[in-house]
């Protein structure tokens, strides 16, 4: 079968052309047909699907759904999973992959409980999905007009098909102050050393539009969404637009989750296959060190659900490569307090995640590589077993030279449907087990209980409970949430005006509960009429609260 | 009577202050005083009104607009001081004034409106201040924080002193230094309340800002805190000694405050500029007999930090023909001013456009740049030749090679985002 699946991808991808790039992406849909899914799905399922009801998300251009069974808590007071596919405006497969269990959880077979709900925005950048759909490649900015290069034009100098082979590929200039030299696999470049030569910088295919000396430096497509977030953003980067949540679509996003009782986010987007715990950064990462059982449950749950080979748990900025600010993610858990995880559908443990005997189809060194050429790095040639078994070697377009604008570069690189995003034929490899991890996310939301017993002696009650989280998830995170929401739970005696507290305390502030675990007892003495009984309520941030009353 | 409203105002000042709400012990002087309070103090209704009267009187000078709303939905005006008509303030180097922030700065409201009164009525009068005002631009917001003033008189209205104190500190939430974990009440994100998004909003799309001031009460303890760029703390020492003020360490430890987005993200100058007075209470504001004085100092100092903007002039081109059809012109470009076209800072962001040298009514071929004898090309982007930015005083000796019909006209426009506009004209002979 997977033989067969390869045969059939590399004959693809040895014909490919500008028309077979297209559909390479045929079975990827454009946000308007996601939408009109979505749409849909509410009609057939009226009873467990619905619009959510935040004005912000539709006023920001987002469709979104609600999943949730009937149950006596209104849907949007529930502990609520936000689901968001491709927030990176690149990853049309995180859009599949959160339509897929958008359908599945509001099938009438699907096992979701009464006390959580799922709110789930597929697109969750629908301009930079929609255009990195029809160009089959993309930065993942919006449609905000940005001035990259700050000549007082927006969009002016952007990629362009130089050498009319149908495909908007890369291109390489030699360039003293370069970045990059090749690698010993010229697929791959690697960062210059001193020394190095010749150092290259590598752009977009195309040529100099603006006549300002540089190449595609200022393409259409705006603000990342998922980098337009406050923490550790960097402030230069025009992709990370002008202020910290200056898109709609992403102050909705950060609105709904201060709004909404967010248990946990799951970001659907990248290409590394893995599930990453927050941390774009050093002391991000830090700062989620406290929860690491937490994120060490979660990759046991992806393994299970998925079959993917995660051994342990990975923070963003390992997953991703390098230290990434402002990110959407970040922000969900810091400040958000959520559970806040990145499933990236595709990759190579995806792609390719085993295989016997190699057959090596490498390019091999070829002009312009120095002496003692590197070898990739690790990240780059963790894809190489799939783009050299699976597509045989067929995805990648050699450096070839030409001269643009009277400058020698070479044109060459990765053909759309490769890396960022799989072949439409292999997304269903990709999307495998996604919506299990998700519902059983979803099913092990934190469900607290309570045991209480109380006797009376004359007009004295004594009463004891415990609390316990029935749930799989802890109540909330381990690490402090920065909006002031109680990391722990509450548990408070309400007392009517007829009844005195004798001793315990009226609001008590248990210990954070992990999944499973109970309270010790507590224990309060109260003067109250034998008539009334005694109530008891309690709450934790990611929880619905729970009220009982106790007679003794 | 100022003594009565120096104590209602101090008490609300208090109440503003996180206090626990109390209600005031009714005294006939209190009630005495409230006529005299509104006398020195503007009420929300009545700044509406004076601004609008300033807008009406002075519109050669004076362009009222809104900057956004609060809270609780009300306007929040901005006040745009210039010689209206010519070129578009846009283009003008420009200094924002930002008042009544917090509690602390309430009486600033009073002082920008006495500035904007004045600027305007003084241009009338002297020729080199509408001058001044013909190459620069201030933009004055006097009432960030309206919502506090309404509490404010609402509370002095009603007698009681109960106020809601704000859950964000609008001073802690900008971006730059934001910080949710070390400060509770920087707000779930930057900018998420209205009046910071608002005013963030309105220094991102006016790259032309050069200085962005404040008006406090009292001056924070100076830190040597955290490393800026030599130039850009040599170009603050140049700019706030004079005044009094402080710059950089102004914001060394105002993690999310106004002043530290401005320069930290946009690269503008900032000064804070304290205004010491008696103080009645802990937190008491300025009786009304005081508020002339600082009047007086805010107009000084607003029309000298105008006067230090940066501003580009242009010599008169030297054209000699070098072949058939093809110029040379020689010119100089000069930084008039005492701040540089672009802190060090705002270049490495790249917040602003490189300044450019626009040429009309000639191809140009090429350009270069003079300096000890050596001459070294500037990039040409069409009719327009890349320049840097340029220090305070400094000049630039520029050589543009141009082909043309001898006897065309010549028109050379220097353009700096906050340097200003400057243009020469000349014949290709």
């Amino acid at each position: 079968m997977h033989g067969r699946t390869s045969l059939t991808l590399l004959l693809a991808l040895c014909t490919a052309t500008a028309a077979d790039a297209q559909s390479m992406a045929s079975g990827y849909r454009a946000p308007a047909q996601v939408a009109e899914e979505l749409a849909a799905l509410v009609a057939a399922s009226p009873a467990r699907a619905r619009v959510p009801q935040f004005a912000p998300l539709a006023a920001a251009g987002l469709s979104a759904i609600e999943l949730a069974a009937p149950g006596e808590v209104e849907p949007r007071a529930r502990p609520t999973l936000l689901l968001l596919g491709g927030l990176d405006g690149v990853s049309l497969a995180g859009s599949e992959a959160a339509l897929a269990c958008a359908r599945a959880l509001a099938s009438d077979a699907s096992p979701l409980g009464s006390d959580v709900s799922v709110v789930v925005v597929p697109c969750a950048s629908p301009q930079a999905l929609e255009r990195y759909l029809a160009l089959g490649r993309g930065e993942g900015g919006d449609a905000t007009p940005v001035d990259r290069d700050r000549d007082g034009r927006s969009d002016e100098d952007g990629p362009d098909d130089v050498d009319g082979d149908g495909l908007v590929l890369s291109m390489l200039l030699e360039d003293p102050a370069g970045r990059w030299v090749l690698s010993d696999d010229e697929r791959f470049l690697v960062e210059a050393r001193a020394g190095d030569a010749p150092r290259l910088s590598l752009v977009p295919e195309g040529r100099d539009d603006d006549r300002d000396g540089a190449f595609n430096e200022d393409g259409p497509g705006g603000v990342v969404l998922e980098r337009n977030f406050p923490l550790e953003r960097p402030a230069a980067d025009p992709l990370a637009g002008p202020l910290p949540l200056s898109q709609p679509a992403a102050r909705a996003l950060a609105d709904f989750v201060l709004a909404r009782r967010v248990f946990a986010v799951v970001l659907l987007q990248g290409s590394h296959g893995w599930l990453a715990s927050p941390g774009g950064s050093e002391s991000i990462e830090r700062w989620a060190e406290p929860d690491r059982g937490l994120y060490e449950l979660c990759v046991r749950e992806l393994r299970s659900a998925t079959a993917r080979p995660q051994a342990d748990v990975l923070a963003l900025r390992a997953a991703r490569h390098g230290a990434v600010g402002g990110l959407a993610q970040d922000w969900f858990a810091v400040v958000g307090g959520a559970l806040s995880l990145e499933l990236a559908p595709w990759g190579p443990c995806v792609a390719e995640p085993t295989r016997g005997a190699t057959l090596d189809a490498r390019f091999r060194v070829t002009e312009g590589v120095g002496e003692g050429a590197r070898p990739p790095l690790e990240r780059d040639r963790r894809w190489t077993s799939y783009l050299d078994n699976v597509t045989g070697g067929s995805a990648f377009v050699a450096w070839t030279p030409h001269v643009v604008d009277g400058v020698r570069v070479r044109i060459g690189g990765w053909k759309p449907w490769t890396i960022e995003n799989p072949p439409a034929a292999e997304l269903p490899r990709a999307l495998a087990g996604i919506e299990r991890f998700v519902l059983a996310l979803a099913k092990g939301a934190p469900k607290l209980e309570l045991e209480a017993s109380a006797t009376r002696d004359g007009g004295i009650a004594t009463l004891r409970a415990r609390v316990r989280n029935a749930g799989r998830l802890p109540a909330s995170l381990a690490a402090s949430s920065a909006v002031g929401a109680a990391a722990s739970v509450t548990l408070e005696l309400l007392l009517e005006e007829d009844q005195q507290l004798l001793a315990g305390r009226e609001a008590d502030s248990l210990p954070r509960l992990v999944g499973g675990e109970a309270s010790a007892e507590r224990e309060w003495v109260v003067l109250a009429p034998a008539d009334k009984p005694l109530r008891l309520r309690v709450s934790a941030p990611w929880c619905n609260p729970l009220e009982r009353e106790v007679r003794p | 009577m100022s003594g009565a409203l120096f104590t209602a105002l101090a008490a609300l000042a208090l109440a503003l202050q996180d206090a626990p709400p109390q209600d005031p012990p009714q005294t006939e002087q209190a009630v005495a005083g409230r006529e005299a309070e509104l006398e020195g103090y503007c009420s929300p209704q009545r700044l509406a009104l004076t601004l609008s009267e300033l807008a009406t009187k002075y519109p050669d000078f004076v362009r009222v607009e809104s900057l956004g709303k609060s809270v609780s939905g009300a306007e929040i005006p901005v006040l745009t001081i210039a010689r209206l008509e010519g070129e578009s303030p846009a283009e003008r180097p420009a200094l924002l004034l930002v008042a009544s922030v917090e509690a602390d700065d309430l009486f600033g409201t009073e002082l920008a409106v006495s500035v904007a009164r004045s600027l305007a009525a003084q241009a009338r009068r002297e020729e080199s201040l509408a001058a001044l005002l013909g190459r620069v631009v201030v933009y004055l917001v006097p009432c960030l924080n309206v919502d506090l003033r309404s509490q404010a008189f609402a509370a002095l209205e009603s007698g009681s002193l109960k106020l809601a104190p704000r859950k964000v500190d609008l001073d802690r939430n900008f971006p730059a230094g934001w910080d949710p974990l070390g400060e509770r009440s920087a707000g779930p994100y930057p900018l998420s309340e209205p009046e910071a998004r608002a005013l963030a909003e309105f220094v991102v799309a006016r790259p032309n800002i050069v200085v962005c001031t404040r008006w406090l009460s009292k001056q924070e303890e100076r830190l040597s805190g955290e490393t800026w760029p030599a130039a850009d703390q040599q170009a603050h020492e140049r700019l706030c000694a004079g005044l009094g003020a402080q710059g950089l360490e102004a914001i060394s430890r105002a993690g999310g405050s106004f002043l530290r987005f401005a320069y930290v993200e946009r690269g503008a100058f900032v000064c804070a500029l304290g205004f010491p007075f008696q103080r009645g209470g802990p937190l008491a504001l300025p009786q009304v007999a005081e508020l002339a004085g600082l009047r007086r100092k805010a107009l000084a100092s607003t029309v000298a930090l105008a006067r230090a903007l940066p501003r580009i002039e242009v010599s008169a081109p030297v054209v000699a023909e070098i072949g058939p059809g093809q110029w040379a012109i020689e010119l100089e470009l000069r930084n008039s001013g005492d701040l540089p076209t672009s802190s060090a800072l705002a270049t490495e962001l790249a917040v602003t456009r490189a300044p450019e040298l626009e040429v009309r009514g000639a191809r140009v071929v090429a350009a270069a740049l003079v300096s000890d004898g050596e001459a070294r090309s500037l990039a040409v982007r069409g009719e327009r030749v890349a320049l840097r930015e340029l220090g305070a005083g400094e000049r630039l000796a520029l050589r543009i090679f141009v082909s043309g019909e001898a006897g065309a006209p010549l028109r050379l426009s220097a353009l700096s985002a906050r340097g200003g506009r400057a243009q020469a004209d000349a014949a290709l002979r």
